[in-house]
């Protein structure tokens, strides 16, 4: 039946708005709702935060070991099975000095010991490689890299560091050179970076991580007692029990890691954590190199002993084998520069042999109308060239170059100075010839008879030009300076017959048996001002 | 509704559960109190009504035919509390008229006593504030039929100042409830008092 607002109604009773009601049932409910998830979700997060976190401890313990272990093995193979204590406490000792994790510091330090075959040196790389990467802001294992293939000879990769050097410059070092010049450069940087904001972020995170690590440890240790009797390989027998045991064994770390907390921060006054660490400490002290200044009385033991000289052993290996290596890169430098230098002899003679161009020998002689003088000096570059001499050879080719220039400047010039295409493109090809050489190595030269011709082609030249037809009989200025055009004065024609092929003939025996005869030629040049020879 | 109870829900759920006797016993007291008013109501029911215009369906069935007997048994009384209603109000037993044709005659002129204003030209017929027939007398002289049946009475009897709504004025319940005067709502709320009394001495507390 439907419901009817006809109704009357007794005994009422005020309940709250229908709507409120529900809305008030519902956020009780939620509230409700919500306050049990939390706490279910509160309990359960709790117990997976525990659970994970002995997970990664875990396996932060088992990649710890296994590094460890590889890098012991690495030592162990290069003959310095007794450095893996030292390698391992060296590289504890830089973690907590510089804030480098120990996961960058093992593989690091096994590529420099693999390298150097040295305990010692591999030391000395690495903290100068710890300092290099600090200053010129490369990552370890980068600077590693660099070091050990410079150790080898490979510089390449020292060019990032900025150490002032050509890399022809560093090429002429020694690595103890080049390591002394990086530890100038970036003493202190490593030690620098740890103060920094960055530094103690790391830090706490590489304590972070230790502190899993440790965990991790005591978490196998503990179940391989619980469950092997100290075997780990019974304990994994018994997997399913053994993952009950770890999720309680969590759960009581936590609850101890707590207690530990606050028993520290009680008893960190008084100093008890401070002698146990001491009494670890004295205990590796054995373990370490002996260093004058710890004020540590130096293990005498026959271990030690023996232990001392064969570091003493593998640091002479290592120094000798450095050695040979600086040796084994001077010899390829050498080899090196031998072989540019053949090279460039052979592209010298190369060069010169251009000058035996057949077609460029018959085209000069057409023009110049006799080939005896320079038959001479050809004949001597063909000699040097036979005989491999190269840097004779190349001064002879200047030297014939400039006496065929000349002769066919002197033999094709007109009487107005002015040279024909045919010329022009011969006296081109001659004058590639020149250049070519120069850039070789072999300057060009200027031959005598080269100088004439040039000066006989611009006297001709001057002659008609109607510039100069102002100057007296002595050359003196008329009426004016020499850049005035003379119309006042009446020209007085002056023929000057000169037989070019004679001159050019003249000039070219007289100098060649100058310099046959060993003199020098001393030659003033006509001013071609003077207008005439 | 002058009477307002506490708790009466809780009293009847904890009758319920720990003293059912007592929660009959208290539904046939407050039915027995209820009955008288409800015969009266339908008393008001006449049998021979026929006024003009309200001898059968409607074409579209919206306005129901006059049936006496269904409309006296449309008339009834609850025991059991109600729904909370849009204004957050309870009743632990109500008196009410369910029919369609009873509430017609229940409350027909109640807000226009003389019928509504005939329909202004050009009024839509779906406007329900006119009265569309063409008789401009029709709503009047259906309203004076029924008065002359059964006239219109106040519900409302609480005394003391204030107005008094035309939602508690009807010719069926509320009249019967006027001329109650009140003793039927008395008569209830003391059988739950009763009730709980006796609960409360069942219980010790």
């Amino acid at each position: 039946m439907a419901t009817t607002d006809l109704m009357i109604g007794i005994g009422a009773e005020y309940k709250g708005k229908a709507a409120f009601n529900k809305a008030n049932k519902d956020v009780l409910g939620l509230g409700k709702g919500v306050k049990q998830l939390a706490s279910a979700y509160i309990g359960l997060q709790g117990a997976q935060k525990a659970f994970r976190y002995g997970q990664q401890s875990l396996n932060a313990f088992i990649e710890d070991d296994k590094a460890a272990r590889q890098l012991a093995q690495t030592v162990g193979n290069l003959g310095l099975a007794y450095e893996a204590t030292n390698v391992e406490s060296f590289i504890q000792g830089l973690e907590r000095t510089y804030a480098v994790a120990d996961d960058l510091l093992r593989p690091a330090m096994a590529k420099l010991i693999q390298v150097t075959r040295s305990y010692t040196k591999s030391k000395e790389i690495m903290t100068t490689a710890l300092n290099a990467a600090a200053g010129a802001g490369v990552d370890l294992g980068t600077a590693v890299t660099d070091l050990s293939q410079a150790y080898v000879g490979n510089l390449r990769g020292l060019r990032k560091y900025n150490l002032g050097l050509t890399q022809a410059e560093l090429s002429t070092k020694s690595f103890q050179e080049i390591q002394d010049l990086l530890n100038k450069t970036f003493s202190g940087q490593a030690a620098l970076a740890v103060d920094t904001y960055a530094g103690k972020m790391a830090a706490l995170t590489i304590a972070s991580n230790n502190a899993k690590e440790i965990i991790g440890k005591g978490l196998v240790d503990a179940i391989s007692s619980a469950f092997g009797g100290g075997d780990i390989d019974r304990a994994t027998m018994q997997i399913e029990s053994m993952a009950k045991a770890v999720a309680d064994i969590v759960a009581g770390l936590g609850t101890m890691t707590g207690w530990y907390s606050k028993l520290f921060k009680i008893t960190s006054g008084l100093g008890l954590f401070d002698a146990l660490a001491n009494k670890r400490n004295a205990l590796k002290v054995k373990d370490t190199p002996y260093d004058p200044r710890s004020g540590n009385m130096p293990d005498m033991s026959p271990t030690a002993m023996k232990n001392i000289q064969l570091r003493q052993k593998a640091d002479r290996e290592a120094a000798k084998r450095q050695k040979e290596l600086a040796a084994l890169a001077g010899k390829q430098t050498k080899a090196i520069k031998e072989q540019t230098a053949l090279a460039k002899a052979k592209a010298v003679l190369d060069k010169a042999n251009a000058v035996f161009n057949m077609d460029l020998i018959q085209n000069t002689a057409a023009l110049q109308g006799k080939v005896t003088e320079d038959e001479t000096l050809r004949l001597k570059l063909q000699r040097e060239i036979l005989l491999g001499n190269s840097d004779a050879a190349a001064k002879l080719a200047q030297e014939l170059l400039s006496v065929q220039l000349a002769a066919m400047m002197a033999a094709s010039v007109d009487p107005f100075g002015n040279y024909a295409k045919s010329a022009m493109e011969a006296m081109k090809a001659l004058q590639d010839l020149r250049n070519g050489l120069a850039t070789l190595g072999t300057p060009t030269v200027m031959s005598p008879a080269e100088l004439l011709s040039r000066d006989y082609a611009d006297v001709l030249a001057d002659a008609i030009d109607p510039q100069f037809a102002g100057l007296d009989a002595k050359g003196a200025p008329v009426n004016g300076g020499y850049s005035s055009y003379n119309r006042d004065l009446t020209a007085t024609e002056l023929r000057i017959f000169i037989d070019p092929s004679a001159a050019a003939y003249g000039i070219g025996v007289a100098s060649v048996n100058n310099s046959a005869n060993g003199n020098s030629n001393n030659y003033s040049t006509i001013q071609s001002f003077a207008g005439g020879m | 509704m002058a009477t307002t109870l506490k708790g009466a829900s809780q009293l009847r759920t904890a009758l319920r559960r720990f003293e059912p006797d007592l929660a009959k016993e208290l539904q046939d007291e407050v039915a027995n109190v209820l009955k008288p008013i409800v015969k009266k109501a339908r008393g008001f029911i006449p049998s021979d009504f026929t006024p003009s215009h309200w001898r059968g369906n409607s074409k579209t069935g919206k306005w129901p035919i006059y049936n006496a007997t269904l409309m006296r048994r449309g008339i009834g009384y609850k025991t059991t509390p109600s729904k909370p209603n849009r204004r957050g109000f309870s009743y632990a037993a109500s008196i009410a008229n369910k029919t369609a044709s009873g509430a017609i005659f229940e409350t027909a002129g109640r807000k226009n006593p003389n019928g509504m204003q005939k329909a202004p030209k050009g009024t839509p017929r779906t406007n329900k504030n006119f009265s569309h027939s063409n008789n401009p007398q029709a709503g009047a002289q259906f309203i004076r039929a029924l008065e002359n049946a059964s006239p219109i009475a106040q519900g409302n009897i609480r005394s003391g100042s204030g107005r008094r709504g035309r939602y508690m004025k009807g010719r069926l319940i509320y009249r019967a409830w006027a001329e109650d005067g009140g003793k039927t709502n008395a008569a209830v709320i003391k059988a739950i008092e009763g009730a709980a009394a006796k609960f409360r001495a069942r219980v010790g507390r």
